[in-house]
């Protein structure tokens, strides 16, 4: 009688580890579900779009867009939050970019305490190319590319500021999400 | 006539359920008078915010992938709420909203009756006291949210059955409430835990023995979270991932994060809600500790509403008052006051709801 008692005890240990392991292990999600919460590769939901990226393209952090990847929050009215340290674009380049061709964008910075501005690094497929000095308001950059961006190959433009703080945590509010680069839009053009 | 403290428990119930009814359905009809233009949606006018969320799923179950212009799923709320709601739809005919506050209405006199017939398991010490604490619970502001049509109501009621059933050594009930209070909300395994917790230390010197023959304790607070996971493993066959509910929480910023800093950064950022939110966390923990300490609110309970008011500081300060205030032991506490401060009390609360309630009928953000 008493086995069988410690029987049922090792009954529901198998139970529950079996369910932890279904829980951490089942994944039959579609694969934008999986690119958008759990790879976080994406941020927006675009089925069967692809990121090719003909030259002069805006891409407008106020809308949704196949190009932004990883590392951003929703859409707002004027612009989007990075999410955390690093906010990925990835373009898939429909022609060459040859080197001597323009990446223009418009940024902003939440603003950690004590600090009005902060240094934000741009990063184009994992070199660094500038570091921009961005504050609370909008400000325009410019950075020429010192090489090619190869055609249909996905070319990533990285954002990486030195912190991402949530306003809640610096005393600016109730937001509480941990924000990057304010994004307005960015738009890569070929050397005249 | 006579009075309500002399009717039988399960009729002082439906009176004290009336009363808060009815103080919701005053404000309710005094906002209506001042804003006719929302006359006619009625008592729509209640179901607000979160409440499309459960009726989304109450009238179409949940989604499989969430929508494509701003990733927003039905996943993160959790299913027993929305499936008694559609029970009852489909038993009266009603529509989502009307069947809700049904619902919530049912459930609040249920709620009362398990307290009035049950006091001496929450530590009250009589039956004019446990009126009190119902009273004080169902007219305070917060309480809102245990009318509307939310899950809150759902929740107060699964804790009350599942710890009323385990006190009084009614283990199947208990295992059975507490299956569906780990279905209700995503705290409602805070409970399990903490009579886990309870058990452990009184049994500290026999755990190994419990495991070894496993009696009807052990089984029910086994059982008790089974509610939540098969949620769990449905989502993994219906949406792909088992933990989809968190996962949409998380991109909604609902994770997991550092409870000091929130608390730091709430308290320097000079703003109204902040500091509401600070005192919605700080004065109801340190109320139910307090009481606990006293022999006023039973352990299981304070430490579950302490857990429920840290978790909520854990996923940011954002709706803070709504998850400490809404549910019910700090409400324990209001019978120790000095009877004419109990009436004094009594009456603030429902004044004071009747504000929440105009508010929230004109789609108030604040009350989020």
């Amino acid at each position: 009688m008493r086995a069988a008692r410690t029987l049922e005890t090792a009954a529901w240990l198998a139970l529950y580890g079996g369910i932890l392991i279904f829980l951490f292990t089942w994944n039959s999600a579609s694969p934008m579900y999986d690119a958008i919460f759990r790879d976080r590769s994406a941020a927006d939901w675009f089925p069967g779009v692809t990121r090719a990226y003909e030259p002069g393209t805006l891409i407008n952090g106020a809308e949704p867009s196949p190009y932004f990847a990883g590392g951003w929050w929703r859409p707002e009215p004027e612009f989007r939050w990075g999410r955390h340290a690093r906010n990925d674009i990835v373009i898939e380049p429909t022609e060459e970019f040859p080197a001597g061709s323009r990446i223009v964008f418009h940024i902003g910075v939440s603003r950690p305490r004590g600090v009005i501005e902060q240094t934000v690094d741009v990063i184009v497929n994992g070199s660094p190319l500038a570091q921009v000095v961005a504050g609370d308001d909008k400000r325009r950059f410019e950075i020429l590319l010192p090489f090619a961006l190869p055609p249909r190959e996905p070319a990533t433009i990285s954002f990486v500021p030195q912190a991402a703080k949530s306003p809640l945590s610096q005393g600016h509010g109730l937001d509480m999400r941990e924000l990057g680069v304010r994004f307005h839009d960015l738009v890569v053009l070929p050397k005249p | 006539m006579t009075p309500i403290s002399q009717l039988p428990a399960p009729l002082r119930a439906v009176a004290l359920g009336m009363i808060s009814l009815a103080a919701i359905g005053a404000a309710l009809v005094i906002a209506l008078v001042l804003h006719p233009d929302l006359a006619p949606r009625g008592l729509d006018n209640l179901c607000r915010w979160d409440c499309g969320w459960y009726r989304s799923i109450a009238d179409g179950g949940y989604q499989v992938d969430p929508k494509p212009g701003d990733l927003q799923a039905n996943y993160a709320f959790y299913p027993a709420f929305p499936g008694a709601a559609r029970l009852v739809m489909l038993l009266t005919g009603l529509g989502f909203a009307h069947a809700a506050l049904l619902l919530n209405a049912f459930c609040t006199m249920l709620f009362a009756w398990l307290a009035l017939a049950n006091r001496e398991v929450l530590l009250l010490r009589s039956d004019r006291d446990t009126a009190i604490f119902v009273l004080a619970f169902l007219l305070s502001p917060w309480s809102l949210y245990n009318h509307i049509p939310y899950t809150e109501m759902s929740f107060n009621l699964m804790v009350l059955a599942t710890f009323v059933a385990w006190r009084r050594e009614q283990f199947v009930a208990a295992a059975l409430c507490g299956f569906v209070l780990t279905a209700t909300r995503v705290t409602g395994i805070f409970l399990p835990l903490m009579l886990l917790l309870e058990l452990v230390l009184r049994e500290r010197w026999r755990v190994l023995d419990l495991l070894r023959a496993p009696d009807a304790r052990f089984r029910a607070l086994a059982i008790m979270p089974l509610g939540g996971l098969a949620f769990f493993i449905y989502l993994g066959f219906h949406v792909g991932d088992p933990l989809a509910s968190f996962r949409i929480q998380a991109s909604w910023n609902q994770a997991i994060r550092n409870p000091i800093e929130t608390l730091i950064g709430g308290a320097l950022t000079k703003s109204r809600d902040g500091y509401l939110s600070l005192v919605a966390f700080i004065v109801p923990t340190l109320l139910v500790l307090a009481g606990w300490w006293r022999g006023r609110v039973p352990f299981a309970l304070a430490m579950t509403a302490t857990l429920i008011a840290c978790s909520a500081v854990m996923s940011g300060l954002m709706s803070t008052p709504r998850h400490t205030l809404s549910f019910f032991p700090v409400y324990l506490l209001v019978p120790m006051l000095p009877r004419l401060l109990q009436w004094l009390v009594l009456a603030c609360l429902a004044l004071v709801q009747g504000v929440f309630v105009y508010f929230w009928v004109l789609g108030n953000g604040a009350l989020v």
